[in-house]
């Protein structure tokens, strides 16, 4: 009789949860689901907002593998992600190392350095489109440093995607620099006092004790900072438009001047949905990872 | 099973979830209120016009018809197309808007355009109609017999020189500007000053990179001088003709062979193009009589003169204009009385030169003395006598969008036009 009265509890508690839930999970429904299962029907289609739409089963996602428009734009999609996450994974692990470090003035620091962060993407590109003027800030840097050639960082094709890319890991290495620094204190202190105990060096204290303590912090920060690389949008819009020529024309770019300036939905949709499963594959084969390292 | 069950799962949930959005079809444009007649008018927005039709021209044509209420948005100029396109195809489009001409042949096929009501304009057929504009100015709008849009700003693409920094090289601007684009180079050799580092302190000549639409309003005069065409009379792309090349040599020619002016340094402002050239920081600009409100600056010392010629080319200008259209999805009775509200719009032809800098071809106000008066519009006129519309097609904007992206490797990276322009010629026959 106690247990039956039990169980009632904990499924009225259970109901209750999911009425509390509800709101967020219909949100989610709405404005989440809805439009992905929305994208991979029209990716069915032919359908350009101002015609009926015709059914066409794949043949859109032949079009789209087969066009070199794509796969160009894939390209450069990959070499942006590639660029930054690298650079950022490594860069953002030093510094998160150096921060670990009790030294004077470390809270102000953390702080400054946390600043690009909290501004707006929108923002910061509106900024460096103007440092990256030929008379701007990064060639006067340069200039003083001895490079005083005027370099064309936004009009040269093989410039501006590095210029988008050093943006990028300004604006997101101490956002994962802070992902890795609270695995690093989150480190028992026991193992380095032992080490230390031991006679051993930093060197080998960062690779035999940080290092392999850090690899879920290390696999979380690759899969989101893939993901989000894959999804650039922004600063591709506003500093070069995907120029000069079609250089820095990022996927997400892609699909939406294949939708608002073509008006070829159901292209833009194919797109999308190949970028899904890709996105959703290398996540998957990332988590997998993740759990056998674990 | 399990996979395969779930996949068919997905399919059918796409499907349905795609399915209530196609079974609306086509609806009705936005109701008028009840107790007057709403005419809902779109427009980009852009500053010298926005007020002025917004203070005086919404007011007065609501004095003049009080059982008519205007319901005016002007629509910032980057978002109005995006906006525009969604507003139509979701039937809460205006009754009245306004599309550059390039786009007439996209949206007529569409059906978002109602040929012209040449009644509510008092006139009794469309040919009296369209004796009543300046020869040819309403060509880019006639499309299957009717007629699509009413020209708002009537423009052609002259050339502004600046007068002080023509006498600094010891010439008069009025008698020495260059005719053809090899002149242009060479006196552009001339007018450009550097610093010490080899920087620009003064670009010469610099091109537009605004997009595709600025892009191909300079470069197909060229190609027009050339006695080439972008698109074939059968609508097939003809982007890699040896026209359009030569014609792209050209005009990448003028930057890195004469160093006329570097694509990285001045007009990166969308805002405001003729912004250089306003500040004293360019010597020459191709742009039209739209512009003179914003040159405020300079007013006095600069000169227009006609647009350059290519040297044994045919005789070539640009025509373009931003046109006052109808939706063709609205009832009939809005499409009537919006008519009748662009009538009265484009009656006032004074007020939108005056006002705005637009010139609007409508016959009748040639001799007012704010025609006569109109700085340099002899040379605009002569020019227009002179122009072609730009290409028609109705993937107008993907082509366009093709062709500003080879126009950019050539004269913003120094790439081969040839080579640019047969790529580019391979993604417009996959296109079409």
């Amino acid at each position: 009789m106690r247990r039956g009265h039990k169980t009632s509890y904990i499924r009225k508690i259970g109901r209750y949860g999911f009425y509390f839930v509800l709101p967020a999970l219909l949100f989610f429904l709405a404005f989440n689901f809805f439009p992905m299962f929305y994208a991979l029907g029209v990716s069915l289609f032919k359908y350009d907002l101002l015609t009926e739409p015709e059914f066409v089963g794949l043949a859109n996602y032949k079009d789209v593998l087969t066009d070199p428009v794509f796969w160009r734009s894939a390209l450069a999609t990959v070499i942006y992600v590639f660029g930054t996450c690298v650079s950022i994974w490594f860069i953002s692990f030093v510094l998160a190392t150096m921060l670990s470090k009790k030294c004077w003035g470390r809270g102000v620091f953390r702080t400054i350095y946390f600043v690009p962060v909290i501004m707006s993407l929108v923002v910061t590109s509106i900024i460096w489109k103007f440092m990256y003027h030929p008379y701007g800030l990064v060639n006067s840097m340069l200039a003083w440093i001895g490079l005083k050639e005027s370099y064309h960082w936004l009009t040269d094709t093989t410039l501006a995607p590095i210029a988008l890319i050093i943006l990028s890991i300004w604006k997101g290495t101490p956002y994962y620099a802070v992902l890795f620094l609270a695995g690093i204190e989150n480190i028992p202190v026991q193992y380095y006092e032992a080490a230390m105990i031991d006679g051993v060096g930093p060197f080998k204290k960062l690779i035999h004790i940080t290092w392999p303590l850090l690899k879920p912090t290390t696999l979380f920060i690759i899969v989101i900072s893939v993901i989000i690389g894959l999804r650039v949008f922004i600063p591709q819009e506003i500093i070069t438009d995907g120029g000069p020529g079609d250089v820095t024309r990022v996927i997400t770019l892609l699909i939406y001047q294949t939708a608002f300036n073509f008006y070829k939905m159901s292209r833009a949709a194919t797109i999308s949905i190949i970028m899904f499963f890709f996105i959703a594959g290398f996540s998957i084969f990332q988590f997998r990872l993740f759990r056998e390292k674990r | 099973m399990k996979t395969r069950t779930m996949i068919v799962v997905v399919v059918l949930f796409s499907l349905v979830a795609a399915a209530p959005l196609f079974a609306g079809g086509k609806q009705e444009a936005a109701a008028p209120a009840e107790e007057k007649h709403t005419i809902v008018f779109w427009m980009h927005d852009s500053p010298q016009t926005t007020a002025f039709i917004k203070d005086q021209m919404i007011p007065e044509y609501e004095s003049k018809n009080p059982g008519i209420q205007i319901e005016n948005q002007f629509v910032p100029h980057k978002d109005y197309e995006v906006k525009l396109i969604t507003a139509l195809t979701g039937g809460i489009g205006p009754h009245a808007y306004d599309i550059g001409d390039w786009l007439i042949q996209a949206y007529q096929e569409k059906g978002l355009l109602d040929s012209i009501n040449y009644k509510a304009f008092g006139f009794s057929s469309l040919q009296s109609l369209e004796k009543a504009w300046w020869p040819s100015s309403l060509g880019g709008f006639k499309m299957k017999g009717g007629i699509y849009g009413i020209p708002m700003e009537y423009n052609t693409f002259s050339l502004f020189v600046n007068r002080e920094h023509f006498s600094e090289i010891g010439l008069d601007a009025a008698a020495d500007y260059p005719k053809t684009w090899r002149e242009l180079g060479e006196i552009g050799s001339k007018l450009v000053k550097k610093d010490s580092n080899g920087r620009f302190t003064r670009e010469a000549f610099d091109w537009p990179y605004l997009g595709s639409v600025w892009t191909l309003l300079t470069l197909e005069p060229l190609i027009n001088q050339n006695r080439g065409n972008v698109v074939n009379s059968d609508g097939s792309p003809n982007i890699d003709s040896k026209e359009v090349i030569d014609a792209l040599a050209t005009y990448k020619g003028l930057i890195w062979e004469y160093g006329t002016g570097d694509p990285a340094v001045g007009i990166s402002s969308g805002t405001n193009p003729n912004a250089d050239f306003n500040a004293g920081d360019l010597s020459m600009w191709i742009t039209g009589p739209w512009a003179q409100p914003l040159i405020t600056d300079m007013h006095g010392k600069y000169d227009v003169v006609p647009l350059p010629q290519t040297e044994g080319g045919k005789e070539s200008t640009i025509l373009y204009a931003w046109a006052w259209v109808v939706n063709g999805m609205a009832e009939d009775k809005n499409k009537e009385k919006a008519w009748h509200w662009l009538n009265f719009l484009s009656s006032n032809q004074v007020g939108f030169l005056t006002e705005c800098g637009y010139l609007q071809p409508r016959i009748g106000w040639e001799d007012t003395k704010e025609f006569k008066e109109f700085p340099f519009m002899q040379v605009f006129y002569d020019d227009m006598a002179n122009g072609k519309f730009m290409f028609r097609s109705n993937k107008w904007a993907e082509l366009g969008e093709i062709m500003d992206r080879a126009v950019q490797k050539a004269v913003k990276s120094n790439e081969d036009p040839e080579k640019v322009l047969k790529a580019a010629q391979a993604e417009a026959e996959k296109i079409m």
